[in-house]
């Protein structure tokens, strides 16, 4: 099931732009990313919003689990009731897990150019697409020194995935009042592009590739966005982020610190859009 | 904490990811001489007592990273067996195994012993072995070329290279074929060339749509071979024109065999056809086993014998493709080398085992002896 709907089609994909962008095995793995971004941006945007509304909602959670630290039921009664999803945020991330994973399965599987995984790329292929077999053996050579089915022995790519994936977080990074979720962001800031850097040294070097023009988009998505996630920030009076300054609130230059919680009917109007509240109803 | 948890999760399962598949990167492959099998699989080349199942000797005596796999055919030249070294597994990927081995060798071992009388190192791999006339031995390399090699001449500390054969423009993954003073020689570069042994020299050249990777079979002056194109081909061997073309479900890699006017074949999605010749390559049965053939099938009698991926051993009635066995043999493991009939037994190599290799009963498929890599 995993290959039929993910590992095959994603194959298929990257093999048929290999062809159409003049047999460049990275220019490929360019486009392919641009268009899981396209594809993953409506998720990638929730995720973002769904985080900044946790964020909003922390002066309130930390109150009823601060009220009803001896009652669990009425703690997680309060907490629906305010609009807390514990995994609202990473909901969508969950959801770009297999991309990420069924991605790498296609890349490994065209490159990784040896008997045994030839003749398992044979089977996936696309009878409909009869040009794609002409393809293989694909031309994994990048800049004359690279294999891209292979790791990278110069470390290059492993340096380039840390130094991007860790400005990437920092520009996305959602600041926190919370010192306990600062700690988590600060920890994660470095763990992250260190783990991502780690497991580059015994990755193909086109998945790294991948992984670089993924961060590199991923920035590109964050300036063209910025205006619509401002405009969310201000309607949830979370501090703005970017570029690892100082946070600040859309609108407004308050340290985060003084931040007012925002109204509870603000969040709760948020929260009708996805869903009908049941409370008011009930009041009514 | 969650956001560490998801990082670490999706890092272990890419890292899972990488973990590698434990089978060679190269097939195996076993040559039978009398009452010995060689065999070319992994780290290791391997002789057995046929009857017996008992380990004789094994090149090298232990498995390192450097050495192997090989893979292919081995073939005797003299008193030497002739293997050649495949991709290497540990160049492929999974962690830290970074190990770049692309310059691959060809061995020639001493047939009494095991023992290494001579190396030849080609630029890279020998996946699918070599072909000799007693003269010369004719190696295909995964560097496009085809070097016709004397061992009995010394250049450099290796075999001498009488001639290189350097049309091809991309990778030789099978053994060419010799016959009539010529080589077939298959090519990724989607082309089968005639070459003229006697001076490496290129005769003829013909085009399929996509990679050939199979030795191609000689059947009254025509060659028949299957592509990475869904084709399979029957050519002049004179002339290299097109006689007839047959297309399949999936890429051919299994070499054909030919009995009673008909060719045998598989495809890598499972199924296995048989031609008519004098009909052009009209299709006169077919049958569908569960993952890809890579191996050539054979014939013993009346009964066709095909090894799958699937891990089954099939005994098909060759006239009709009807099922000899009650069931298949099953041996657990992937099935990518061709089979061998020794009397009353098929001698089956196994790909990612523990067990080299399974004699069956030819006429139930129950097992009789198993190969093991160690001395009994």
């Amino acid at each position: 099931m995993w290959d039929l709907f993910i590992v095959n089609p994603m194959t298929n994909i990257l093999l048929l732009l290999y062809d159409i962008l003049g047999k460049n095995y990275v220019l490929a793995i360019i486009v392919f990313t641009l268009l899981i971004k396209l594809v993953t941006l409506p998720l990638t945007i929730k995720q973002q919003v769904g985080m900044m509304k946790m964020s909003a909602l922390q002066p309130q959670i930390k109150e009823v689990q601060e009220k009803y630290k001896n009652d669990p039921r009425k703690m997680q009664e309060e907490m629906r009731k305010i609009g807390y999803n514990p995994v609202g945020g990473c909901l969508p991330m969950l959801i770009q897990m297999p991309v990420l994973i069924g991605l790498f399965g296609a890349i490994n599987r065209t490159l990784t150019v040896d008997p045994k995984n030839l003749i398992d790329l044979g089977k996936h292929l696309y009878t409909f697409l009869p040009n794609l077999s002409s393809l293989v053996p694909i031309d994994s050579t990048f800049l004359g020194v690279f294999d891209l089915g292979r790791p990278d022995r110069y470390l290059v790519v492993p340096i380039v995935v840390v130094v991007t994936t860790f400005l990437s977080n920092k520009l996305m990074m959602q600041p926190t009042t919370d010192p306990q979720m600062a700690q988590t962001n600060q920890m994660m800031q470095w763990m992250t592009p260190m783990m991502f850097g780690f497991f580059m040294l015994s990755t193909p070097i086109g998945l790294g590739i991948y992984w670089i023009v993924s961060n590199l988009l991923g920035v590109a998505q964050y300036y063209l966005t910025k205006p619509m996630m401002d405009k969310a920030r201000a309607q949830y009076g979370v501090a703005t982020v970017g570029g690892g300054g100082k946070p600040s609130v859309a609108g407004a230059t308050a340290p985060i610190a003084q931040l007012a919680p925002p109204p509870k009917s603000k969040i709760r109007a948020k929260t009708n859009l996805n869903k009908p509240n049941t409370d008011d109803k009930n009041k009514k | 904490m969650y956001k560490l948890g998801i990082v670490g999760t999706v890092t272990m399962l890419l890292m899972g990811c990488t973990g590698t598949d434990s089978a060679p990167s190269s097939f195996p492959g076993a040559f039978v001489d009398g009452n010995v099998a060689y065999l070319a699989r992994g780290g290791q080349v391997y002789k057995y007592d046929v009857q017996s199942g008992n380990l004789l000797w094994e090149f090298p005596k232990q498995e390192t990273p450097e050495r192997g796999p090989f893979a292919g055919q081995p073939v005797k030249f003299g008193n030497t067996i002739v293997v050649g070294e495949g991709l290497n597994f540990a160049s492929t990927g999974g962690l830290f195994s970074q190990e770049d081995h692309t310059q691959r060798s060809l061995f020639g071992l001493s047939d009494e012993n095991g023992v290494e009388v001579w190396r030849f190192t080609g630029p890279k791999e020998f996946v699918d072995g070599v072909v000799t006339d007693g003269k010369l031995i004719y190696a295909p390399n995964g560097d496009g070329k085809l070097y016709a090699i004397d061992p009995a001449q010394k250049e450099n500390n290796q075999p001498k290279i009488v001639w290189t054969f350097n049309d091809a423009k991309s990778k030789l993954w099978s053994k060419p074929l010799l016959a009539g003073g010529k080589l077939y020689q298959a090519s990724m570069d989607h082309s089968m060339y005639a070459i003229d042994v006697a001076t490496g020299k290129k005769i003829w050249e013909f085009q399929a749509k996509a990679p050939i990777a199979v030795q191609p079979t000689l059947n009254n002056g025509v060659l028949y071979f299957g592509a990475f194109d869904s084709k399979f081909y029957a050519v002049d061997a004179e002339t290299g024109a097109k006689k007839w073309e047959q297309t399949t479900t999936g890429w051919v890699w299994s070499e054909a065999t030919i009995a009673n006017g008909l060719v045998y074949f598989g495809d890598v999605r499972g199924r296995v056809y048989a031609l008519d010749i004098a009909a052009n390559g009209e299709v006169r049965w077919t049958f569908d086993t569960k993952d890809a053939i890579r191996a050539q099938p054979i014939i013993n009698g009346d009964t066709l014998y095909v090894v799958s991926f699937d891990t089954n051993v099939y005994a098909l009635k060759a006239a009709d493709g009807k099922t000899a066995w009650p069931t298949p043999a099953t041996l657990n493991y992937r099935l990518p080398a061709k089979p061998w009939v020794i009397n009353d037994t098929l001698l089956v190599p196994l790909f990612d085992s523990e067990t080299r290799m399974w004699s069956l009963d030819i006429a139930s498929g129950t097992r009789k002896i198993q190969f093991q890599p160690v001395k009994k």
